[in-house]
């Protein structure tokens, strides 16, 4: 894009710091127990090369209910202080809150492939809204997905002022086209009293390969819901840690995936609470079908200060044919007694009574198995944006389709 | 008859802190090698397969790592321990022989009320050898073998040969491969066919060598269509230095069979207990395992049912109680290997004055397989703000026609349910251990009587002075 977009200092000293601890740490083990389900030293990551057109460009956002074309906002929300761009070009000029928020994912760097991300990313966006400012319409990110043999590393910065409410809504590359690896971050901070439903939707080709790193801090009275709806890629490995560092915080962590031929899923998400009164939940619904791997780790860990605590953890596993296989771990890590903090986890398969019922109804097999999975989803995805859901579950019923 | 020696404080009031003049007639140097390997197997007239096996064990136990999860094992070294000391005598037949000295120990915590009443059915283990021995006389008659491993050698060798080692082989884990190396003591029990027994049969295990790690090995084998309750309890004197119990307990249910296996743990907080429990359960025999964790510095321990027949059950009810200075990690397995399997694991902890209870588990259903049945909950009581609480269960699921459920709940003792008692006339610590009773009833109801007073005995007793 712009050739003018050089970059600041510290971000190229960041990313040098970064391209260093990539070289000395080896690939996550299996040996370590986040990834024990996941083997990626078989994987020839490195034969990635970055993307060549991304350095500069976000890929697309459209702000608000104008709906302008790519790194734009509208003039509305422009005059209420609304910032979305690309990332690079906000590097810049929004030095002061970006660089804060990148050292503070930066001192969380758990593995090589999250530091690779901070070494290589190539595109992504920052978006801000000042506080006090409200908007109604969904911002919507259309994220760069990485071609066939190719590296892309989007990385998505929201910050929310005091008070500030969004809806947002990113889009990671459908169709053949994002058939690479893409290793994604997300960088969410809420300002007091702050409100975001942050919606992701993850359509990646079948052979693409997809890590994603999300690093979110809540502060005082902040509420936070993030879904993720995880449908394409050969080998999907995300984390989405959420930190509750203020009085009385909420998050819902939120997702559904379907895992079917081929494909392998693990997910994490981490409640962390970090002071008192905060409310998590986490609450994952998936479909494995047969042939594929899913695993859900999920995390409540309560720190000693957190009193008044209340968490709950919920996962849920369908299990669609043989030779699917669903891995799930709840755990929780409590240091304190002031707390109410549970899970629950089922694992199962499609009822055969209502199946029967449907099917003597005169639904096919496949139609009625439709109706059964899409009815199991609908719990969660009808309450996201309905353009949103009704995207995400048409991809659920193309893939059943695909698997009949 | 000396007097006890006075308590030693460490970390705590432990009542059964106190221990006898160490009498031990034959003890290996410290640390571990071939040499003390041959020599124990030596001491013992072992068959030479047996010696071989321990010797493959000791170079599986160098091979292995430790345990890169788990309970922290750092203050552990295995070259200050000594591992076998043989005690004063042979093995006695009758009460009346067994060495005064001993007997004031097992009255001193409490035996004598299971004594009187299981007299015959008792095999006792004062340090790594049995020192007391006696089985009922219609149990030996029914064909039925209590003795301990050693004996079984001797008399039993066809059976010691084809269970031994089957069910955890010493490759399994390195405490497994270390027990096999210099496993001393124990129990055998055989079952035969369709026979039940109605009496459980029960063996203390005391350890009072300074620095002497305990390798009892258990190998329990019920024939088709039989029943055995098998309890184990386990208390042990204070000492400053770290000791270490690494038993391995083998269980063979074959088609039909049920067996129990009740163990209530008492280590003195000084001691790592890491120990390796697995039960093999074939077509329609079920396996409970009812394990009771109280002291210990630390307790890695998590009892499992491999389901690998048709229609076999497995139950594990576990109990934790982490007070200051214990750091209790425990939990169950449950293996699904064949269909029609179900199994349960409840699992409740409490933790207080610092303690970390944490429970940690494994479902797993091979791929393939139809009509698995499971269900995982996990409770956990945290007393005051300086303790804490995990939970890690792991599910692995590789069939479709499977029905698992899990469920876990971290709280505390809500101001509510004690403000009600209070207001009933009662002080805040008879609340607390009332409420804490209620929480944990539900697996001292599995307990024979003697066991579950002494449970709650030991519950109050840690309990005291736990709030205010």
């Amino acid at each position: 894009m712009s050739a003018a977009t050089v970059e600041p200092g510290w971000m190229s000293e960041l990313r040098r710091e970064a391209a260093e601890r990539f070289t000395q740490m080896p690939w996550p083990s299996t040996s370590v127990e986040e990834w024990r389900r996941t083997d990626v030293g078989s994987l020839d990551l490195l034969s990635y090369r970055s993307h060549p057109g991304l350095s500069a460009s976000g890929g697309g956002a459209t702000g608000g209910a104008t709906g302008s074309a790519m790194g734009g906002v509208s003039e509305t929300l422009a005059e209420r202080g609304v910032t979305i761009l690309p990332l690079s070009s906000a590097l810049a000029a929004h030095e002061g809150e970006l660089r804060s928020v990148l050292l503070d994912s930066w001192s969380l760097v758990a593995d090589r492939i999250e530091a690779w991300q901070f070494a290589e990313w190539n595109s992504g966006y920052f978006v801000s809204i000042p506080q006090g400012v409200v908007i109604e319409q969904p911002i919507v990110l259309e994220v760069e997905g990485g071609g066939p043999g190719l590296l892309s590393a989007p990385r998505v910065v929201v910050m929310l002022g005091e008070g500030a409410r969004a809806t947002i809504i990113e889009h990671l590359g459908a169709g053949p086209e994002h058939a690479g690896l893409c290793n994604a971050a997300l960088d969410i901070v809420l300002g007091p009293g702050a409100d975001l439903g942050y919606f992701e939707a993850q359509e990646l080709d079948a052979r693409a390969l997809y890590f994603r790193n999300s690093r979110i801090r809540l502060a005082a009275d902040a509420r936070l819901r993030h879904f993720a709806a995880q449908l394409g890629g050969r080998l999907v490995k995300t984390r989405v840690d959420c930190s509750l560092d203020g009085l009385g915080a909420e998050a819902l962590l939120d997702g559904a995936y379907y895992c079917g031929r081929n494909q392998h899923m693990d997910l994490r998400t981490v409640q962390r609470h970090r002071a008192r009164k905060g409310m998590s939940r986490a609450n994952y619904k998936g479909a494995v079908d047969t042939g594929g791997t899913a695993v859900y780790q999920g995390l409540i860990d309560v720190g000693t200060g957190a009193s008044g605590t209340d968490a709950y953890l919920a996962s849920k596993s369908l299990i669609l044919g043989d030779g699917a296989r669903s891995d799930s771990l709840p755990t929780l890590q409590i240091g304190n007694n002031d707390v109410r903090c549970s899970h629950g986890s089922t694992t199962g398969r499609l009822s055969e009574e209502e199946l029967f019922y449907l099917e003597s109804r005169g639904f096919s097999a496949a139609a009625a198995k439709e109706m059964l999975v899409t009815g199991y989803f609908e719990e969660l995805i009808g309450s996201t944006p309905a353009d949103f859901g009704e995207r995400a579950m048409e991809r659920i019923r193309g893939r059943l389709a695909e698997a009949a | 008859m000396k007097a006890p020696l006075p308590v030693l404080e460490i970390g705590g009031d432990y009542q059964h802190g106190y221990h006898f003049p160490d009498e031990s007639v034959f003890r290996t140097r410290r640390g571990l090698d071939e040499g003390i390997v041959e020599a124990i197997s030596e001491r013992k007239g072992e068959p030479d397969w047996m010696r071989q096996y321990r010797l493959r064990a000791l170079a599986a136990f160098r091979k292995k790592a430790m345990p890169n999860w788990g309970a922290d094992l750092s203050g552990l070294n295995f070259d200050e321990l000594y591992y076998y000391a043989k005690p004063l005598e042979q093995r006695s037949r009758s009460w009346e022989d067994v060495p005064a000295a001993i007997k004031e120990t097992f009255e001193r915590i409490g035996i004598p009320e299971a004594e009187r009443k299981f007299l015959a059915g008792v095999g006792a283990q004062y340090d790594s050898e049995m020192v007391y021995h006696s089985i009922k006389e219609d149990l030996s008659k029914l064909g039925v073998v209590f003795t301990d491993p050693e004996s079984a050698i001797r008399e039993h060798p066809d059976l010691v040969r084809k269970y031994f080692g089957t069910v955890i082989p010493y490759l399994d884990n390195k405490f497994a491969a270390l027990n096999s190396a210099v496993w001393s003591g124990g129990s055998f029990v055989y079952v035969p066919k369709g026979v039940k027994v109605d009496i459980p049969l029960q063996a203390y295990f005391r350890i009072n060598a300074q620095s002497f790690g305990q390798f009892e090995r258990t190998l329990i084998i019920a024939d088709e269509g039989s029943f055995v309750h098998y309890i184990e309890g386990c208390t042990a004197p204070v000492y400053a230095t770290e000791s270490l119990h690494s038993a391995v307990v083998e269980i063979i249910a074959l088609p039909g069979s049920r067996v129990r296996y009740t163990t209530i743990q008492n280590w003195s907080n000084d001691v790592y207990n890491l120990v390796t429990k697995r039960a093999l359960v074939h077509r329609d025999a079920v396996v409970e395992w009812v394990d009771g964790n109280i002291g210990s510095r630390r307790t890695m321990k998590y009892p499992s049912v491999y389901l690998v027949g048709e229609g076999a059950r497995g139950e594990i009810l576990s109990i934790a109680f982490a007070g200051a200075g214990p750091e209790q990690d425990t939990g169950g397995k449950a293996v699904h290997a064949a269909n029609h399997t179900s199994s349960v694991i409840t699992a409740k902890s409490i933790s207080r004055g610092g303690g970390i209870a944490t429970y940690r588990g494994l479902l797993k259903v091979n791929e393939g397989l139809r009509d698995v049945r499971s269900r995982v909950v996990c409770d956990a009581l945290i007393l005051d703000d300086k303790s804490s609480s995990n939970t890690f269960p792991v599910m692995e699921v590789g069939s479709d026609r499977v029905s698992i459920e899990h469920e876990a709940r971290v709280s505390r003792i809500s101001e509510e349910q004690l403000f009600y008692l209070m207001s009933r006339g009662m002080s805040e610590s008879e609340a607390s251990f009332m409420i804490v009773s209620g929480f944990i009833d539900p697996l001292i109801k599995q307990l024979p009587m003697e066991y579950a007073v002494e449970l709650n005995r030991l519950i109050e007793l840690e309990m005291e002075g736990s709030v205010g």
